[in-house]
């Protein structure tokens, strides 16, 4: 359980760093449009950590069921953002925010277990 | 090119296709999602159909489990030929034991006498006589009531049209990547079509697996030739090649006639001894003496030792009580998905305890591999519970789409029907059907759960009233939104079945099933999540309806009875 919390917050960091590099997302997040260079800073980012969880899923799971839940998991991460983006998407900077945190603890938790 | 000489882009050919493949079995297939979905928790449902079930729990002790289990068949069935034990896990809150008498194949995969154990006080329980959840499961590809090939075809042909859907749609899609994290609420059709968009292409990968899957495990019915001119003894020879092949033997077709059980005596002895092995046993099995079995607890240590959070599931015992018997002891979830859920494997001397033999690894070809991966992850063959649960949330995703698909075929519809007027019969009849399917087939379900808990367990054929009261309540929904205006339709429909859903944990502890607190403080999340799941629909179901409720037609889509309240209040107004 602890595991797939991991790679879904993961999921939902890579998502909210691709989300962030789109102008249209930046509008409704930072209320104004980003300089050029962070877009592609956001986007590789972004790809990274998805990329990353895949990654971890695979160790985690096996191959095939690895990829499994990191595809799963990918669904559910960006409803999430979908969902806050459509209600609350100044929010999504707090989200951002959290999501670290919770990846955090949760690799330290994991690590000292 | 078009037959009124107009040209016609690819996108805009890919749009006509996606709107009338997926509308003329649409309803069908929102059916099919919806009974599918809920099959990836079939157990569940069944065990809370069986209330008398819900007394026994699981403590997790498994060795206590298993000797109440022994206890059990040495008093009953101490001579039978093999003994199933199916120990309580996390999807299952009784041990379920099949006895396969004296003279029965040992290893058949059907058959046997079913007992369920109390897992606590290994006392027999008696459940009552119901489909439970493979009755939801069995329509979701069989339907009912009609010829088992037909109604495979009908899947079948659904399944197609539900493949040339998702296809069209991601042509016609026109940014999936720009407009990936997109839904604008609050604006009518364009809010239904990103919501439409959101669930298919976020979930797009499953709706890829199940549907490609679902056409795959349809396969031997609906391209049978092939198969039955290599095998013309039937369909059964062909499976037992094909889990041979697996097994990495050659093919040797004319002797599979009694070959299941060859071939797995020779795999286990090994070092092509198989014809030597199979006869040994032969003898050994006229000669049988009665030996006492070995200590089972032990060897369920020595794999729960091995396997770690992979608890133990089963245990098979064959020939118990006699010199040549085996145990096998099997795990709950497997290690892969590339072969068909063979799960992490141990085999046992019956007599002296000692390990015979390892699990050993498959050779599983490219296409082989294919089939397998996405017909068990259609089928949530031994995945675990997180895994199931995504998997359900991503057909739940998969029956929004289907559902605001629907929906949005009639709101694209609606500002030109109000114009003309009236409706016309074939919109008319789209809207009755999206009503009657999407919350009829809801309210239906929730009626089949009712229907199992009311109608008194000492009736005759009862299951079979249980499937007609499903059907009689969803033809009565139909009924309902034909002769109600569309609006009050839907509001009723769903007030109604949020109703019908939020009471359902008092259903569940006024007939005899555990009661909420109780089954989430003993743990019995197999009835718990069932309620609790019952309650979130029923709720949804509620904020849906009042969503409805204050929904304002606005501006162009303004109905005949706001015109003319309106007219009236600025007649009111000049006055």
């Amino acid at each position: 359980m602890i595991d797939f919390f991991l790679i879904y917050f993961l999921c939902l960091l890579g998502f909210l760093h691709i989300c962030f590099s789109m102008s249209r997302h930046q509008q409704q997040v930072f209320q104004k449009v980003l300089q050029e260079k962070y877009n592609i800073w956001y986007l590789i980012t972004g790809y990274s950590i998805l990329v990353i969880a895949l990654a971890l899923s695979i160790y985690q799971w096996g191959k095939s069921i690895g990829i499994c839940y990191w595809i799963g998991t990918l669904s559910f991460a960006a409803l999430l953002i979908l969902w806050l983006l459509s209600y609350y998407p100044i929010h999504l900077k707090l989200v951002n925010q959290f999501s670290r945190v919770i990846i955090l603890a949760l690799l330290v938790f994991n690590l000292l277990a | 090119m078009r037959i009124d000489g107009n040209t016609e882009s690819p996108r805009q050919s890919m749009s006509w296709l996606h709107t009338w493949a997926s509308l003329i079995l649409g309803w069908l297939l929102y059916a099919i999602f919806v009974t599918g979905t809920l099959s990836f928790f079939q157990n569940e449902i069944s065990i809370w159909m069986k209330p008398e079930l819900h007394q026994s729990i699981n403590r997790k002790d498994q060795s206590q489990q298993l000797q109440s289990a022994i206890v059990y068949l040495q008093q009953n069935a101490p001579n039978a030929s093999a003994w199933n034990i199916n120990l309580p896990n996390a999807r299952s809150t009784t041990t379920d034991i099949t006895i396969r008498g004296e003279n029965e194949d040992p290893r058949a995969r059907r058959g046997g006498d079913r007992v369920i154990l109390d897992s606590v006080t290994g006392e027999k329980l008696q459940p009552r006589e119901t489909r439970g959840g493979s009755f939801l499961y069995r329509f979701h590809f069989e339907l009912y009531g009609l010829p088992r090939s037909w109604a495979r075809w009908i899947v079948g042909i659904a399944t197609v049209l539900m493949f040339v859907a998702i296809i069209s749609g991601v042509i016609t899609h026109k940014k999936i990547f720009k407009d990936f994290f997109t839904f604008r609420s609050g604006k009518g059709q364009r809010s239904w079509l990103d919501g439409h968009n959101a669930t298919a292409v976020l979930a797009l990968p499953f709706h890829i697996m199940i549907t490609f899957s679902g056409l795959l495990l349809l396969m031997y019915s609906l391209m049978p030739y092939g198969v039955s001119a290599l095998f013309p003894e039937g369909r059964l020879h062909f499976l037992q090649a094909q889990r041979a092949q697996l097994n990495g033997e050659t093919i040797r077709s004319v002797e599979f006639a009694s070959s299941s059980q060859k071939l797995d005596s020779s795999k286990r002895n090994g070092h092509g001894e198989g014809e030597k092995g199979r006869l040994n046993k032969e003898r050994s099995r006229l000669e049988v003496k009665n030996v006492p079995l070995a200590d089972l607890t032990a060897m369920l240590a020595q794999a729960q030792k091995l396997w770690g959070d992979n608890t133990v599931a089963s245990f098979n015992i064959i020939s118990p009580n006699r010199q040549n018997s085996e145990v096998e002891i099997r795990a709950t979830y497997s290690e892969s998905i590339l072969n068909r859920a063979i799960v992490p494997t141990l085999i046992f001397n019956g007599v002296t305890g000692e390990l015979i033999s390892q699990p050993q690894q498959l050779k599983i070809s490219f296409p082989i591999g294919i089939y397998n991966t996405v017909t068990v992850l259609h089928e949530a063959r031994g995945v675990d519970l997180v895994l199931r649960w995504l998997l359900f949330f991503s057909g739940i995703l998969g029956t929004i789409m289907v559902a605001s698909g629907l929906i949005l075929w009639c709101v694209k519809r609606a500002p030109q029907q109000q114009k003309q007027g009236y409706k016309n019969f074939g919109y008319r009849l789209v809207e009755v059907l999206n009503i009657a399917s999407i919350s009829g087939l809801l309210i239906a379900t929730a009626g089949y759960f009712y229907a199992n808990r009311l109608i008194p367990v000492t009736t005759e054929n009862r299951s079979f009233l249980e499937i007609k009261i499903f059907f009689i309540v969803w033809l009565l929904t139909l009924l309902h939104a034909a002769l109600r205006p569309h609006r009050n339709a839907w509001l009723e429909q769903l007030l109604f079945g949020a109703i019908l859903f939020c009471v359902i944990p008092l259903l569940n502890a006024l007939t005899g099933g555990r009661v909420i607190w109780s089954s989430i403080a003993e743990a019995q999340w197999v009835v718990a999540t069932f309620d609790l799941m019952s309650l979130a629909l029923g709720m949804i179901l509620l904020f849906i309806f009042y969503k409805v409720k204050n929904h304002k037609v606005a501006g162009i889509h303004k109905t005949k009875k706001n015109i003319n309240l309106e007219s009236a209040a600025m007649r009111g107004e000049g006055q």
